[in-house]
């Protein structure tokens, strides 16, 4: 019925997004339906929890690679929504490539749980990375025009503090820095603080942006959004658990993040079946809108 | 004119990249490019029917965040040029924006 208006470039990327949706869908059915069975029927001490633990990151790299397809569909490194899902894709990749390091520290050093360790690069270094994705996907939205005309400025203060006061009363107020560990303390610091600098920025992002924001993108806006919160408190939870030595392989938090690459995959596919939309012949449109009416 | 509609065309392209901005300019309908360049564009017809469809064109987009950036490029341009082309609803935001500036 519609005509698509689209050189074969972007039709083959679209193709290739179409292949990597299907892939995400499967391995992240594949990681939930695993997380269920293992916590029915299998004991909390099997090994089964920690290839769980040490694997599901596959969900994350996956989507890495279908967001590095979608961006280039919206120019890549030369536009600001394409800055913005690569910056998020590499986000992905990096939780990815911070679980494999983990993974290689266990199954072939034997090292268990080596916090602080080169896993760190890219576990914390995924932090800046979604600050800027998010940055630039805020620039998109033009939310600092909106600050401009705003009468509520004052929330682009407030709610960094309010999120960095709450960081601090769930995890830092009872801390106590070891001197000998620097690089500890620096992480132990940056992990919550940093987490709170990119969901203060979501959160501001999304006020700033909800009344303006429309069009075909907004529900894919707005699944980063909501990707980005889960992320968040997939976060959250693994800190608490493990400051309180509740964590395990296999359990709740395992499952919140693998949902939470989950989400954020299929946000950043929303932006092809969007940009497909987009491209559609408004021409087709409007004859077929026409015959429409008279029928 | 043609100043006017290559300028928002390049602004929403650094914004959605320029392929699909001139993608989305020739689906508006008014507006042809003998080349991949978005100097080589044509208008075709009323310069304010050209504009009117180029924005709702982008306005598929982010809606009126979208019509926001096109407006800003239109600020750039002198008031008397562009006033005759503009449609009502970006008439009115001018006005708005004008009247508010600290000179007036």
């Amino acid at each position: 019925m519609y005509t698509l208006f689209m050189e074969p470039y972007f039709e083959d990327l679209l193709k290739r997004s179409r292949v990597l949706v299907t892939l995400l869908t499967i391995v992240f059915t594949f990681y939930a339906l695993s997380w269920i069975y293992l916590n029915l029927f299998v004991p909390h001490d099997s090994a089964l929890n920690d290839y769980f633990t040490d694997t599901y990151g596959v969900v994350a790299c996956v989507g890495g690679f279908l967001g590095f397809t979608v961006a280039r569909l919206w120019g890549a490194l030369k536009s600001i929504v394409g800055r913005s899902l690569s910056f998020l894709s590499l986000g992905l990749l990096f939780q990815f490539l911070g679980q494999l390091s983990y993974a290689i520290y266990y199954y072939v050093y034997n090292v268990e749980n080596p916090y602080p360790s080169f896993g760190e690069v890219f576990y914390f270094g995924s932090i800046p990375i979604y600050i800027c994705g998010v940055w630039l996907l805020a620039r998109a939205l033009g939310v600092g025009r909106s600050l401009r005309t705003s009468r509520s400025k004052y929330a682009l203060f407030l709610i960094p503090l309010i999120m960095l006061f709450i960081s601090y009363q769930l995890f830092l107020k009872d801390y106590e820095v070891d001197s000998t560990s620097p690089v500890t303390t620096f992480l132990d610091y940056g992990y919550p603080f940093g987490q709170a600098i990119f969901i203060s920025l979501t959160i501001v992002a999304f006020i700033f942006s909800k009344k303006a924001l429309g069009g075909i993108l907004r529900k894919s806006v707005m699944f980063v959004f909501m990707a980005l919160v889960f992320q968040y408190f997939a976060d959250t939870i693994f800190l608490y658990e493990t400051l309180t030595d509740t964590w395990r392989p296999g359990g709740l938090d395992d499952l919140l993040f693998v949902t939470s690459y989950f989400s954020m995959a299929f946000a950043l596919s929303t932006f092809a079946s969007s940009y497909k939309k987009l491209t559609v012949s408004r021409v087709k449109v409007a004859q077929v809108e026409a015959i429409s009416t008279t029928v | 004119m043609d100043d006017l509609v290559k300028a928002i065309i390049k602004e929403q392209g650094q914004i959605i990249g320029l392929d699909l901005a001139i993608r989305l300019a020739k689906l508006s309908g008014n507006i042809s490019f003998s080349s991949d360049s978005v100097e080589s564009l044509k208008l075709q017809g009323d310069p304010r029917a050209v504009l009117d469809s180029l924005l709702r064109s982008y306005s598929d987009v982010f809606g009126q965040t979208s019509i926001n950036v096109c407006i800003d490029v239109i600020q750039r341009f002198p008031k008397q040029e562009v006033m005759s082309v503009v449609p009502d609803y970006v008439k009115n935001k001018l006005s708005a924006m004008v009247a508010n500036t600290p000179n007036n």
